[in-house]
């Protein structure tokens, strides 16, 4: 376990597309009872599609802006930007560096991308804490995809789940919280979700289409099974905390079945484990952020964030999130 | 209830029948991804034991799923 002080998670703020696609529409393709059989497994009802005119970047700043005006927090005070998104804007430059120019940070700003999914988030945040410890008040996080872009259409293990979003997190210097975390990665199961970089045939320049998503869903499924409950378990018992202390366990939104499965292995009764998916589908890096920022959380003192999949890659962090400000979700319209 | 019955009653259930036999064949348009990480959780949840995703896909009877646990 690494635990960082003196950081605290100031606010957070999330965008969606406005277009919304309802899942029941697709019983055209998958027929009515495969349809709802998908719709019941991964219990996303509705998700959000950017389309092609809006960029995970775009509804990152859109986020951004939102998020700097509530927290009256002056762009001259932002020592970093982390982008973490596996839909970049450009192969090259890194998008961050875009976003510093865009939201008028100051050009002393520390800019640049990671590229992870599921447990980007977590990991954004271990790595916007760590430049706080090295001296740095502010750090904006911006974390989001257009996953659906990467989607092939027809593809059943993966068409009716992912949605598109983006998110803000503000993280700053504050004596009095400290964020805890565990993280990890195995590539050895890379190959289980995975969308292969575009080829070119060296004599037509087509590109060729072979940089669609693709999931092996048990193999996922059974990674998932394996790590999570004992990640989150051991956690728990570093922290000298069981379920019952937990205020509330934020996962990966990976799909709806797979979520009550992990609750119930790690004694976290439904009212504390929110769920966003039913609304907006796996929104990849960014779904933790559209869950705390469109769900209800009664009390968050203590909260898990977990995030796990594409890498394969995982982390948690433990964080009082009792005074961070959560944004109702701003929906953005494509151009 | 014995280990087999328990079997046969999940696997029923996830291929929305009222019974199986061991002998029943699962083919590929019941015996499908969905059918796969469903019937990974339900062993997991009864049995305490994560089957390997492969394995479970390449069943041919109930038989051959029984016989993981």
């Amino acid at each position: 376990m690494i635990t960082i002080e003196n950081v605290a998670i100031a606010g957070v703020a999330t965008s969606v597309p406005s277009a919304k696609i309802e899942n029941i529409q697709l019983a055209d393709i998958y027929g009515d009872k495969e349809t709802e059989k998908l719709i019941s497994s991964t219990g996303v009802n509705t998700r959000r599609i950017a389309g092609k005119s809006l960029t995970a970047s775009e509804m990152c700043y859109h986020a951004a802006c939102d998020l700097l005006d509530k927290l009256k927090w002056d762009t001259s005070s932002i020592g970093a930007l982390i982008f973490v998104s596996q839909t970049p804007d450009h192969q090259l430059p890194a998008t961050a560096c875009i976003l510093q120019n865009k939201l008028g940070l100051p050009t002393h700003t520390i800019a640049y991308d990671v590229n992870l999914g599921c447990s980007g988030y977590v990991y954004g945040l271990f790595l916007a804490s760590s430049l706080v410890q090295t001296g740095i008040q502010r750090v904006l996080l911006l974390v989001g995809d257009t996953i659906s872009q990467l989607v092939k259409p027809g593809d059943r293990s993966t068409e009716l789940l992912f949605g598109d979003a983006g998110s803000a997190t503000a993280i700053e210097h504050d004596a009095c919280k400290k964020l805890s975390f565990e993280l990890g990665s195995d590539g050895h199961g890379a190959e289980h979700i995975m969308a292969r970089k575009l080829t070119q045939h060296q004599d037509t320049n087509i590109e060729q289409s072979s940089a669609f998503l693709t999931m092996n869903g048990g193999e996922v499924f059974s990674f998932t099974l394996k790590r999570i409950p004992k990640l989150v378990n051991d956690f728990m018992a570093q922290l000298s905390l069981d379920s019952d202390d937990i205020d509330a366990c934020i996962y990966h939104q990976a799909n709806r079945f797979m979520l009550r499965h992990l609750a119930k292995k790690s004694k976290f009764p439904p009212e504390k484990v929110p769920l966003s998916i039913m609304d907006y589908g796996n929104t990849s890096c960014a779904s933790i952020p559209v869950t705390l920022c469109s769900q209800d959380l009664i009390n968050r003192q203590k909260s898990l964030l977990v995030g796990f999949g594409v890498g394969l890659s995982w982390g948690v962090v433990y964080a009082d999130l009792s005074q961070t400000q959560l944004l109702p979700i701003r929906e953005i319209a494509g151009e | 209830m014995n280990k087999e019955k328990q079997l046969l009653e999940i696997i029923a259930e996830i291929l929305e029948v009222d019974s199986v036999d061991v002998k029943h064949e699962l083919d590929e348009s019941t015996w499908d991804s969905l059918a796969i990480v469903t019937f990974i959780s339900e062993i997991d949840s009864t049995f305490d034991l994560i089957l390997e995703p492969a394995a479970v896909g390449e069943a041919k009877t109930v038989l051959d799923l029984i016989q993981l646990v």
